[in-house]
């Protein structure tokens, strides 16, 4: 059973009834559902959605715990950056243009490959020497 | 919508973009851009989420939620304008990268996540011709850094799932429901006629408690619902809770407390812990009186016979799990 904080004014056992009929309920029903997209997420997380629009979300989150679970995740990520937020630096780096961002991307991929095929070679060319040392002492 | 609201919108769409343009004359957005964006919106959202045409306040209420600025610029970033990519970059990506460290298990991860969430921005796949942005996905409703914010959420995991096979959103999905897949009724073993009749009460209790919560919680509205679920089966604090109706214009704030007279007066208070708190005594307040309601009147119980339901389930929950079939 999960815990949480009681809700002073309601009978803890009439509360762990209802929290296990909520989870029991919650299983196996996020698979039939169409889901939310980030759109629909995002403006949901800020509170921003007028309440036409919002009225199909809340009825499908409180069915859905797929989506209800990354809504819980942003929450909790919006709330952990939001001090972060407060302390942000002011940078002043030097313009980029669309090529240079993606120019810069693409290098850092590359980079990536690059070192990864470079380590394996070095394990090899090792691994060869290794070798040789071996057939030096059996010689 | 009839024509009155539909002239409405086309005049506030040409408005907020006039706005927009002024502020930021460089970005190449076209008016035809900015409002066939906002029509798809509102096809795509406030008109299917009722049976009722949309009214000119329900557009207003839309366009008082609408993060115009941020929109314009996702708009002309989507075409690829070079001023807009400028703007995006200054603006933020450091916030981008914050989020995604916050988020992946190491530096690497994080680098890769942004890396990834910009050459989807830009887009890759080419539909007729033209490229296709994930920034075209952007609608304004939210901030952009909250769509950001989703954007690379989903990326860390898609990341995990591609690279570690650790974590998926399959996996997470499941969890939630962690207890309850396998939760069985807590039969005891009984021998003799004795217990055999004592099993049958009990049986009898558990069915009529079952039913009558079941009904019970569905007599809840889907706001209330979600704040249960919210509570106890995802575990949000009541802090957390608190920041998703923290907007002023917050739907989940309005729907708890439409009968409120401190809503009333003070229309922008702060929501607290402890307001939380009252709306959750409030759900539970209406699902008793329901269940109780539903035994005595459904299943003919008596006050007393109510107590021993309430006895044996929560016997049932305490020694694995009295629901076990309700979700399958």
């Amino acid at each position: 059973m999960k815990e949480f904080e009681k809700i002073a004014k309601v009978n803890d056992r009439f509360q762990a009834i209802v929290a296990e009929f909520l989870i029991a309920d919650d299983s196996d029903i996020s698979g039939s559902l169409h889901h939310l997209d980030n759109d629909t997420l995002a403006a949901f997380t800020e509170g921003s959605m007028s309440q036409r629009e919002a009225r199909p979300v809340v009825a499908h989150l409180a069915a859905c715990g797929h989506c209800r679970n990354i809504t819980v995740e942003l929450v909790r990520t919006e709330m952990a950056m939001a001090g972060e937020d407060r302390n942000e630096p002011v940078t002043e780096s030097t313009p980029a243009t669309i090529s240079s961002v993606l120019s810069g991307i693409v290098s850092r991929l590359f980079e990536r490959s690059d070192a990864a095929v470079f380590a394996h070679g070095e394990k090899e060319e090792e691994a060869d020497e290794d070798k040789t040392k071996e057939s030096d002492k059996e010689d | 919508m009839n024509s009155d609201t539909s002239q409405y919108l086309t005049d506030e769409i040409a408005r907020i973009y006039e706005q927009c343009e002024a502020e930021a004359p460089n970005l190449g957005v076209t008016l035809l851009q900015f409002s066939s964006s906002i029509e798809r919106t509102v096809a795509k959202y406030l008109e299917p989420a009722s049976d009722t045409p949309i009214t000119t306040e329900e557009i207003r209420e839309f366009f008082d939620n609408l993060q115009a600025n941020d929109l314009f610029l996702a708009l002309a970033c989507s075409v690829g304008n070079e001023r807009a990519w400028w703007e995006f970059d200054q603006q933020h990506r450091s916030y981008m990268e914050r989020v995604a460290r916050h988020l992946a298990k190491t530096e690497i991860d994080a680098t890769e996540v942004v890396d990834a969430v910009y050459v989807e921005l830009y887009g890759t796949r080419v539909v007729d011709g033209e490229r296709v942005s994930k920034f075209a996905l952007y609608s304004g409703r939210g901030s952009l850094r909250g769509w950001l914010r989703t954007v690379i959420w989903h990326s860390v995991v898609d990341l995990h799932r591609a690279g570690h096979g650790e974590v998926s959103l399959d996996e997470m999905t499941e969890n939630i429901g962690e207890g309850a897949a396998h939760a069985n009724f807590a039969l005891e073993n009984p021998t003799g006629e004795d217990a055999a009749e004592r099993e049958l009460i009990r049986s009898r209790y558990r069915a009529a408690t079952v039913a009558s919560l079941a009904e019970a919680m569905s007599s809840l509205d889907a706001h209330e619902r979600l704040l249960l679920k919210y509570y106890h089966v995802d575990g949000l604090k009541l802090r957390e809770i608190s920041r998703l109706a923290e907007n002023e214009s917050s739907p989940l704030r309005d729907w708890f407390q439409r009968r409120s007279q401190t809503r009333e007066a003070k229309p922008d208070a702060k929501v607290y812990e402890s307001t939380v708190m009252r709306w959750l005594e409030k759900s539970y307040a209406i699902i008793q009186q329901r269940f109780r309601d539903e035994l005595a009147s459904k299943h003919g119980l008596s006050p007393k016979d109510i107590d021993l339901c309430l006895e044996l389930a929560s016997e049932d929950v305490h020694s694995g799990g009295l629901f076990g079939n309700l979700g399958s």
